[in-house]
């Protein structure tokens, strides 16, 4: 979930050019001690190292260069503003989204679509991520994406168990269980990219009515809903902020996954969460996962 | 084997609230980093921190994977905090923009000891004292 949206500026203006050594290092123990749009990035391999500076307009760049160069004189006088194309990065992100598959179920690009060889029997969710969180090669979605397949399991199927997704990101946890037949099914971010991504990826996979999508907070998306499985994949904080809002939307039988939580904060909410869901349910359980630096925590209520 | 490093970026962000906007999303997709893990990933490392800017060391690998570390914000940030004042002084051996006392700098020496190459902590607060000086903030006894 991101608060400023990317696409509210579609154009940007580039400063950059290479260093020698000794101002390089000199420039980077400065910006360590002082507020600065520039940042430096060596290529190590090449022994090179760059300024850097993004900026809204070519007047905002030559500013900042100007009062750059007030600090170090010996910086060329003239540079270059270059407008750079969003492509260039906003594409980038492709190169980390790997096909990933578990218990008959794949996770796939859309430009793999037609490529990427499902096995006969299994189904494919493709995905185009943007610059939403969620391809599921995170250990948090990953995470999630597993409690969405063990709940299918032990319910055998999803027909007629509601899904919840608060902070859905590229909506991948929404679609996954709307492809496995869960409904109804509803999530909600407040970053409107998300949501607009996330309607866009459940409509390439044909599943239009099978999840619907909005652009909220947590209180105004849960309201006075619930449902068997309610996710929400986003950070400590927020989770612990929204805990009451997140319990109280919890069917009876149903399930909670939470995510988006570092390794050693997982027992920080548990507690937290603990009494909340005490007080609320009449019994529950509780299990946590592990992967790399990331933990989950399943609460089960009785 | 450790992993082969290909380039270090450097670069200010603000704690607990990194996102892909610029100048985020083009450096880093231009290193071949994710740049939503990474905004992911350095969010929940510096959340506590909110509200400070922080410099940050951001290591890329081979296998474009990559590593961050961040480093106590710069004294300019914290001495504008300790002065209560927006920002430092144009002409700062004319115009005066505010004070701190010596028990602010020795503070603020103490949370930038690490970073800041002094050999004692009033080596430390020394060169705090300057940066202060340079921004058009007194340092009172």
């Amino acid at each position: 979930m991101f608060l400023i949206s990317y696409l509210d500026n579609p154009k940007m203006i580039e400063i950059r050019f290479s260093l020698d050594a000794e101002l390089a290092g000199r420039i980077d123990a400065w910006l360590a001690e002082n507020v600065s749009p520039w940042m430096t990035q060596e290529d190590v391999l090449l022994h090179v190292t760059d300024l850097m500076g993004y900026f809204e307009s070519n007047e905002e760049a030559l500013t900042a260069y100007a009062a750059l160069r007030s600090e170090f004189a010996e910086l060329p006088a003239q540079v270059n503003t270059r407008p750079v194309e969003d492509r260039d990065w906003k594409e980038a992100y492709k190169e980390h989204f790997h096909p990933w598959s578990a218990d008959g179920l794949h996770w796939v690009p859309t430009w793999e679509k037609g490529t990427y060889p499902v096995p006969e029997g299994e189904k494919a969710i493709y995905l185009d991520p943007g610059m939403a969180f969620g391809t599921g090669n995170h250990e948090t979605t990953r995470l999630c994406a597993l409690r969405i397949m063990q709940a299918y399991r032990d319910w055998s199927g999803g027909l007629g168990k509601s899904v919840l997704d608060c902070g859905c990101g590229s909506g991948i946890l929404a679609i996954s269980a709307a492809a496995l037949g869960f409904a109804p099914i509803k999530g909600f971010d407040i970053d409107p990219d998300s949501v607009e991504i996330a309607c866009e990826n459940r409509d390439v996979n044909g599943l239009q009515g099978k999840a619907e999508f909005a652009c909220c907070g947590i209180p105004e998306g849960i309201g006075n809903d619930q449902a068997d499985l309610v996710i929400a994949n986003i950070l400590s904080p927020v989770l612990k902020e929204f805990a009451s809002w997140l319990i109280g939307a919890v069917k009876p039988r149903g399930r909670m996954v939470l995510a988006g939580i570092l390794k050693e904060e997982a027992e920080d909410v548990r507690r937290h969460f603990f009494p909340i869901a005490d007080k609320a349910w009449e019994a529950f359980t509780v299990e946590s996962r592990v992967d790399g630096e990331w933990a989950d925590l399943l609460f089960i209520r009785g | 084997m450790a992993k082969k490093v290909t380039g270090i970026i450097k670069l200010q962000l603000p704690a607990g609230s990194a996102n892909p906007a610029p100048p985020v999303g083009p450096a880093l997709g231009a290193a071949g980093v994710n740049i939503m893990a990474f905004c992911k990933d350095f969010n929940a490392r510096t959340k506590d921190q909110s509200g400070t800017i922080l410099p940050t060391v951001i290591t890329v690998y081979a296998d474009r994977s990559f590593s961050f570390i961040t480093k106590s914000p710069p004294a300019s940030e914290l001495l504008k905090k300790a002065a209560k004042v927006a920002k430092g002084s144009g002409v700062p051996n004319r115009d005066k923009i505010g004070k701190v006392t010596k028990a602010q700098v020795k503070e603020i020496a103490q949370t930038k000891f690490e970073d800041l190459n002094a050999r004692s902590i009033e080596a430390a607060m020394l060169i705090i004292e300057g940066s202060a000086r340079s921004m058009g903030i007194t340092v009172e006894d």
